[in-house]
Order: structure tokens, then C-alpha cells, then sequence
């Protein structure tokens, strides 16, 4: 009640001060409101780690860094109170000099004016206050101690020291209604930018964890998924990973790992992609892929549940894409005679599309050709591809890749060879 | 630090000794490979290598794509033994052709990138700067209805950047109607000179490549065919500073094939010159493939060895074609030799030879003379200092001599000193000349070292270097001395 009446005051005070119309506008600068260890005279650059035994105490700050010219805040902050159970705040060296209209609550119990705001309750810290001046206390770029807060740690795991939202708190934070709200004598709400801590106590440690943690893919194909690891307790150091196949069969699916180690630290987490292929030997049906990590003296694996399904689609057999082992052209260029053996073991009428991309000293070449297969299994088409005759004389290197169905999906097989072109 | 005791010294010397009697020379080379360095789709093509002096291995290549192909580059740190994750240079507009990329490194360490591209509708070259953190944006080379294509790059000892390529225009005086020149220029400060044709006879010239040899000629090669159906030879030029030799004849394949492309020069630590190209292959059954060929020369480019077939995989039913090679002496000793290849006739990427580590090596070279000032003026300017700059470029302790001639009007020698450097060590020697016995006119200072105990005959190739001109003139005026020195008569 004391916080609602000292905001009212600063905008009764303003409105008989200035227009209307700027009660809401935003100071000129967006400053930053931080959590920091105790003793800061600036906001860390990154997210703050901290860390304690259970059965003791932390203390950490709230500061603001840049900000417009303040008169009063109202500030809340959030932890998860069975790991950080907020015990107390304080005003002392704030830039808020002499505090008046002082609300403190503390998980939803008022040690000063009230609870009012339904961003309060367990874990929740709330400090309003303006300075007895009247007075904004600092010109810009105002940075200082807002105030303190000192937890209780309570229990081991990790926690975010945050700023919670609710909608029915006023806010600095553009665009939102995270319950931080910096403003100035006259009332003007100033601009911030909001940076959080972390808290971890519980033995250094990490985790492994696949996204998404199944895949499907079909003989000849290959699948990824993105293997996610990430320190926790504040460990940091090395994670060697490897990746393995169960079960261990004949031509069996296999896996391999973008990087094989992380380097963490602490909070921090390293993403790596795990791919498995299938060629078109391995036989179908479920495999378990799993991704371990181990550092130092622990490992973690994180399962992956495969299916090989059945290629339906086409490949290149035999000599693959073969055309005329010379080419010749006249002034207005010539053609490629391409003989194509296909595969077929999907439907029939199946649409193919074969890209060719090749290189020579006269530039690179390039041509495609698509069509629906009147047949299944093995056959040959042939078809033809314009040569300019500004190749002539030159020797023709190329890939063919070959694509398959409503979808165009890639064939696992291609062709290559070259050619030259004479006149 | 303390002075090192005769004593140890001494006894280093022996150690040194020891090690020279109980290494073995590294010559015969053997290769090791291939190896893949790239595995994409399968269309890469083109790759080009270059040792920075950060000691990164930089390789970058053309990726083929349907409607349009790209530049990309990764680089080899060796402690780790491991590639980068390649990245694309290029990733412009849909339907864009980029085309055979070279790289360099400039002596304020930058890395350039020249490549072609088709963006005009016509093939020109392009080039960007990595300048150690971010790459610059595309700059156009060359511009005209015409395409420039296979572009080659390198840095010249006194840091000149050249580059050269081929041109493709249209003309009903040239053979089919397609006229293929060898082109090339050079960048000096920050200027380019004008595009400046190297070859002019009425056959195709194509792919070249580029070398600067120990004696800091710049090497040319490229690809001829004289007559359609075309066989290609591969010719070199040498320049020396100031002209173009004329054209040479390095091959002469077989005229039932398609002959000699892609060619490649380096020098190795030893001073070998090597040549590496591909060659085509007739399978029989009408069936050709493409495999590598090198050649070396052991003095300088003299005289070389005859062809040595590189690569052997491939039969009339499964053609492999082996192509685009490119050659650099790597920081590991090594030469590596990355060329693009289809082993399994399913798709093109890039593989890599080593050879045994080139090592150990006799090599000192004199890399540096500087004279100043280069004019003297009787009775106004009398005395120039020569600054003459060597190093051990080799694996053992020297002991060098190192004489400095003036030739000109008159000739005598200008100083000598002796000094004992260990590998990897550069010192800087001066001297001093004074005009007052000396007739007027110009003469060139040179700077030789003794051969090496040990050293190959292609490794003498940088015992040697010369300044021109150090000048001597009388004064015109000596009140007024000579106000712009170049002018004054000698």
C-alpha cells in the first residue's frame, strides 16, 4: 500500500508537472538491471554463476548499469525457494539514498507496506522504494546498487535468479510485464534491458540428452539428430564423446559424431550432431544408437531409437550415368548422348529428376534431365543434354545425383565420369 | 639469458656433427595416399593449397551444383591434425557460376582469394581478402565480353602479387572461333596493372600455373593444343624480373589423346622443382581416363626427369579420372599434392598425396639486399650502405661465407664476411661503399654465398642475389647538387 501510494505521489507530482502525454514515454538510454555478486560495480558481461553448501548463505545484488536518471524502482526477483529461500533484503549503499514509501516483501510476507502485487508469493523478492528527496538520485548513465539479497540455501540442485512476470506489474522491459519497473521523479518509466543469475550447488556434473531422441530413415539414407551436453553443479572441464549401435548386426546401420569431445564450462552447454546411415544392405528394422559422454571418471550415454525402414526409391546400377566419351559440337553446340542405368524399387510411373554438375576449363557444366519411370527394378533410359560450343576443345569432369519421388528425395547412389568435346 | 661458454658451444657443434652423420638423405620421395580431405556431394573440383606463414595449410575448391557452383575453403591445423569445417565463399545469387579458385598470401599476411565467376554473363575474376578475421567483399578483377577462366595466384619474394589465367573470346580468325590466351597480371601497393597477354600464337592456351622458383623467376605453365582435335602439351615461360623467356615444351603425351592439363609447379625445401598434371589415359575401347603425372628437376628447371604416372586405379568398365592438381611445399616438411577424384565413379572430391617429410636440408639463402642510399653524388653524397640479409632455411648449423660484388664501369668486391647461423636463424650484414675511387656509372651489387657443404644444386639457386642499380654520378651543379637525382647524367 505504501509502494501504490508513493507511485501515485511521483504521478500526481508529474502530472502537475509536465503534459500527460509523456507520463508513459521511456527515458532516452536503455540501461541494464542485473544480478551480481556483492561487491560489483558493474554488471557481469555474461549470466553470473553462483554457488554455495547447503546450510549456508548467499548474498547477491540487484544493479543497474546505464540507466536514465532514477527517482524510485520497484523490483521483484525469483528463485526457486526449495534451493534459495529468500531470508532478507537490503537498501544499504543503493543509489536510492534515502529510502521512503519502502515496500519489502519476502516470499509473500511483507517486512515493509505490502504484499499487494500478485507477482509475490514463494521465492519471490519485492523491493519499491523512492528516494525522500523527491529528487532523481543519479543523471544519466545512472549505474549503482539497487539493493541486496541475501538466501538461505536450502537444498542442492540449480536455480535461475530471475525476474518474474505477471500482468499486473508496470514494467521497464519493453514490450513486457517483467516485474522491473526504474523511474524517474517526474514518473517517466525508464527503459531497461534485464540480465538474470544462475545458482547451482549440486555435485559437478553433466548431461547428455539426443533432440529428438528417435529417428527414422530408410536403407541407403542417413538421419541426424542434434546431441545436446550440458554442464550442471558447475562442471567444467572436457566430455569426450562416442556413439555406438546395438544391435551389432551384418551390414548394420552406423554412426558417427560431428566432434568428438565438448569442453564445458560451468552452465554452459555444447551441442554436437549425430548422423546414422543405413546403406542398402543393412537390414531393416529397430536399432538403438547411444551417444556417451564421460568426463573424467563419469559417464552419461543418452539412447536413440532407429527404425530402417525399406528404400522405395531409385539408384544408379552398374556404370551409373555414362554418356559419349566425346562430344562433337559444331558452332551452335552439340549433345550428349546419356545413357542412364536405373534402379527402380519403388512404383512404377515413379518421377526421377537427374541433376548433372561438372566442371572444365572452359566453366563449369550443368544440365538436368526428369522424367517418370515406365518400369521397376533394373533398366536403362537414354536421353540427351545441350553442350554449348563454347566447351569445345575442353574435357568435361561431372557428378550426376539422381532424385526420386513427390518429394525428390536424393538418391544415396551417383555417377561420374567425364567426356570431351571436339569439333 | 647468459651468454652460451665456447664449451657448449663446442659441444653443440659436435651434437649438430653427430646428427648430420646419422641422418639419411629423404631422397628418393615417397608418396602416401590418397586420402580424402573433402567428402561432400561429390562435386568438388578445382581444389588450390597454400602454406600461410601462420602455419595453417588453407585448401579451396569448387563445389558443382545444378545451375550454379561455389567456392569453398577450409584449413588444416597441423597439431590438431584436422580440417575446419569448410565454409562457402562465394553463396551468391541463384544461377551464379564461380569457378576454379587460387589462393595467396600477400607479405602483410593477408589471404587473397581469385576466382571466376559469370555473374556479368560473362566469366571474369573476382578476388576478396581475408585479413585475418573477416573476408572482404567480392572485388571485380577483370571485366569484358569475353570469359576468364583457371586462374592462378601467387606472391613474389618482394611481394608482388601476380596472377594469370586464360581468356576465351570469339573470333573467326582463331581456330573454331574461339581464341584461348594465357593472361595475366600484377598487383604492387594497392596498384593493379592492366591485364597483359602472355601468350599470342594462333593455338589454345589454357589452365596455366604458376611458380616463383629459388631464384625468384616466375614460372608459367600452361596447357597447348595447336590443332582440333586438340592434344595438349604443356609449355612453361620463366620471367626474370623484367622479360618473359619463350615458351618451352615440358611434355609431349601421346597425339591419340587428349594430352597434358591442369599443370602445377612447387619447389620443395631441397629445391626440387616439381611439376604435377593430369594426363589422359587411353583404356582401350575408346574408354580415356585421367591420371596424375609429375615430373621434377633437380637444377632449377634444367633439365627434368621424365613422366612418372602418379595415380593407377581405373579400368574400361570403371573409368577414374583423376584431375585439377595442385602442389605446396606444407609446413610438416611435407609435399602435398590435392587433386579431385571419383574412385568409385560415383561422385568427385577432393584426395591428397603426402610425400616424406623433405627433410633434413642444407639452405642458406641470401633474401634480402638493400642499398641506400642508390644514388651517389661526387662530392655531395659519397657513401651508400648495403645491407645484405640471410637465412638458414635449412635443418643444420652453417658456417657461411658470404661475398658482395659491385660490377659496373669497374668491378671489385665490396666485402666479404663469414658467419655461423643455425637453423631458422636471418642476420642482417652491412656494408659501405664509397664513390670516391670509383668511376661514375651504374652498377649492380651482388650478394652469393658459397655453396653448402651438402647443399642440392636446386637448393644453390638462392645463394645468390642482386640489387640494380646502385648509381654514381657527378654533380651537375654542386652548388645545387642534383635536385632530382634520377635525372642527373652519369
Amino acid at each position: 500500500m505504501k509502494k501504490l501510494l508513493a507511485f501515485v505521489l511521483i504521478v500526481i507530482a508529474s502530472l502537475l508537472a509536465i503534459p500527460a502525454s509523456t507520463l508513459s514515454a521511456r527515458g532516452q538510454s536503455v540501461g541494464l538491471v542485473c544480478i551480481a555478486a556483492t561487491g560489483s560495480t558493474s554488471c557481469p558481461s555474461g549470466v553470473p554463476s553462483f554457488s554455495g553448501s547447503q546450510g549456508s548463505q548467499l548474498t547477491v545484488t540487484v544493479f543497474l548499469e546505464g540507466s536514465d536518471p532514477i527517482g524510485g524502482f520497484d523490483v521483484f526477483v525469483k528463485t526457486i525457494n526449495s534451493v534459495l529461500n529468500p531470508a532478507s533484503v537490503d537498501l544499504s549503499g543503493s543509489l536510492i539514498t534515502s529510502p521512503s514509501f519502502t515496500t519489502e516483501c519476502v516470499n509473500n510476507n511483507a517486512v515493509q507496506g505490502s504484499c499487494s502485487n500478485a507477482a509475490n508469493g514463494l521465492g519471490v523478492v519485492e523491493v519499491s522504494t523512492i528516494d525522500a528527496s523527491g529528487n532523481n538520485v543519479c543523471s544519466s548513465p545512472c549505474t549503482g546498487l539497487l539493493f541486496s539479497i541475501t538466501y538461505n540455501i536450502v537444498g542442492t540442485g540449480t536455480t535461475d535468479v530471475s525476474y518474474p512476470s505477471n500482468s499486473g506489474c508496470a514494467s521497464s522491459v519493453s514490450g513486457s510485464d517483467t516485474c522491473v519497473l526504474v523511474f524517474q521523479n517526474d514518473g517517466t518509466v525508464n527503459g531497461e534491458n534485464v540480465q538474470i543469475g544462475s545458482f547451482a550447488n549440486g555435485p559437478p556434473d553433466f548431461s547428455v540428452t539426443a533432440i529428438p531422441n528417435s529417428l527414422t530413415l530408410f536403407q541407403g539414407g542417413s538421419a541426424t539428430t542434434q546431441v545436446v551436453v550440458s554442464s550442471t553443479g558447475g562442471y567444467s572441464g572436457p566430455v569426450s564423446l562416442t556413439s555406438s549401435v546395438a544391435p551389432i548386426v551384418s551390414n548394420g546401420p552406423t554412426s558417427s559424431l560431428s566432434s568428438s569431445s565438448v569442453t564445458l564450462t560451468q552452465g554452459s552447454s555444447s551441442t554436437v550432431i549425430l548422423t546414422v546411415s543405413a546403406s542398402l544392405s543393412t537390414p531393416t528394422g529397430s536399432y538403438t544408437v547411444t551417444v556417451t559422454g564421460t568426463g573424467g571418471s563419469t559417464s552419461h550415454g543418452s539412447p536413440v531409437a532407429v527404425s530402417v525402414g525399406t528404400f522405395n526409391g531409385v539408384l544408379f546400377y552398374g556404370s551409373g550415368l555414362k554418356g559419349l566419351g566425346n562430344v562433337n559440337v559444331t558452332a551452335t553446340g552439340g549433345l550428349q548422348v546419356w545413357t542412364a542405368h536405373l534402379n527402380n524399387k519403388g512404383d512404377l510411373g515413379q518421377s526421377i529428376t537427374i541433376r548433372i554438375s561438372g566442371t572444365s576449363s572452359a566453366g563449369p557444366y550443368t544440365a538436368t534431365f526428369s522424367t517418370a519411370l515406365s518400369f521397376t527394378g533394373k533398366a536403362t533410359i537414354t536421353f540427351n543434354t545441350n553442350i554449348p560450343s563454347r566447351f569445345v576443345g575442353s574435357k568435361i569432369t561431372y557428378t550426376a545425383t539422381l532424385f526420386f519421388g513427390p518429394s525428390q528425395t536424393q538418391s544415396p547412389t551417383s555417377s561420374s565420369g567425364s567426356f570431351k568435346v571436339s569439333q | 639469458m647468459s651468454k652460451p661458454t665456447r664449451a657448449t658451444i663446442v659441444a653443440v657443434i659436435l651434437l649438430l656433427l653427430e646428427f648430420q652423420a646419422t641422418v639419411h638423405p629423404a631422397y628418393g620421395y615417397s608418396f602416401n595416399g590418397p586420402i580424402p580431405v573433402v567428402i561432400s556431394n561429390g562435386t568438388d573440383f578445382y581444389p588450390t593449397s597454400l602454406q600461410t606463414s601462420s602455419g595453417k595449410l588453407w585448401l579451396a575448391w569448387e563445389s558443382s551444383q545444378v545451375g550454379q557452383s561455389e567456392i569453398y575453403y577450409s584449413t588444416y591445423d597441423f597439431p590438431s591434425a584436422t580440417w575446419s569445417t569448410s565454409q562457402n565463399l562465394t553463396g551468391g545469387p541463384q544461377n551464379i557460376a564461380n569457378q576454379a579458385p587460387s589462393l595467396a598470401q600477400l607479405r602483410n599476411g593477408s589471404i587473397t582469394l581469385i576466382w571466376s565467376s559469370n555473374q556479368t554473363g560473362h566469366y571474369n575474376l573476382y578476388y576478396k581478402l581475408f585479413t585475418g578475421s573477416l573476408w572482404t567483399k567480392s572485388i571485380r578483377l577483370t571485366s569484358g565480353t569475353f570469359d576468364d577462366l583457371s586462374t592462378r595466384a601467387l606472391v613474389s619474394p618482394n611481394g608482388t602479387l601476380w596472377t594469370a589465367w586464360s581468356r576465351q573470346t570469339t573470333s573467326a580468325s582463331c581456330m573454331l572461333g574461339f581464341c584461348r590466351q594465357i593472361y595475366y597480371k600484377t598487383l604492387n601497393g594497392n596498384d593493379w596493372s592492366t591485364d597483359i597477354q602472355l601468350t599470342s600464337d594462333s593455338a589454345w592456351s589454357i589452365e596455366p600455373g604458376l611458380m616463383v622458383a629459388k631464384n625468384r623467376n616466375i614460372w608459367a605453365t600452361y596447357s597447348k593444343c595447336s590443332a582440333n582435335p586438340c592434344t595438349y602439351n604443356i609449355f612453361s615461360q620463366t620471367n626474370n624480373g623484367t622479360t618473359w623467356s619463350s615458351p618451352y615444351q615440358l611434355t609431349s603425351p601421346s597425339t591419340t589423346t587428349f594430352g597434358d592439363e591442369n599443370s602445377e609447379m612447387a619447389v620443395d625445401r631441397n629445391g626440387t622443382v616439381w611439376m604435377l598434371w593430369s594426363r589422359d589415359v587411353n583404356l582401350g575401347g575408346g574408354v580415356n581416363e585421367n591420371k596424375l603425372f609429375y615430373e621434377n628437376s633437380s637444377d632449377g628447371g634444367s633439365n627434368w626427369t621424365q613422366p612418372t604416372q602418379l595415380t593407377f586405379t581405373g579400368t574400361q568398365t570403371m573409368p577414374v579420372d583423376d584431375v585439377d592438381p595442385s602442389i605446396v611445399q606444407a609446413a610438416d616438411q611435407r609435399l602435398w599434392l590435392f587433386f579431385s577424384s571419383d574412385p568409385e565413379s560415383s561422385g568427385f572430391n577432393i584426395y591428397y598425396f603426402q610425400t616424406n617429410p623433405v627433410y633434413p636440408v642444407h639452405d642458406v639463402a641470401v633474401t634480402n639486399v638493400a642499398v641506400g642510399p642508390n644514388f651517389l653524388i661526387r662530392t655531395i653524397v659519397n657513401v651508400s650502405t648495403v645491407k645484405v640479409t640471410v637465412s638458414d632455411l635449412g635443418d643444420f648449423l652453417e658456417n657461411v661465407n658470404l661475398t658482395v660484388r659491385a660490377t659496373g664501369p669497374s668491378s671489385f668486391v665490396l666485402g666479404r664476411a663469414t658467419g655461423l647461423f643455425g637453423s631458422g636463424s636471418t642476420f642482417t650484414f652491412t656494408f659501405q661503399v664509397n664513390q670516391t675511387s670509383l668511376l661514375n656509372g651504374r652498377y649492380t651489387i651482388t650478394a652469393s654465398i658459397s655453396p653448402l657443404p651438402g647443399e642440392s644444386v636446386g637448393g644453390t639457386f638462392d645463394d645468390s642475389l642482386q640489387y640494380t642499380f646502385l648509381t654514381i654520378v657527378k654533380a651537375t651543379n654542386p652548388s645545387r647538387a642534383c635536385s632530382i637525382p634520377r635525372l642527373c647524367p652519369i
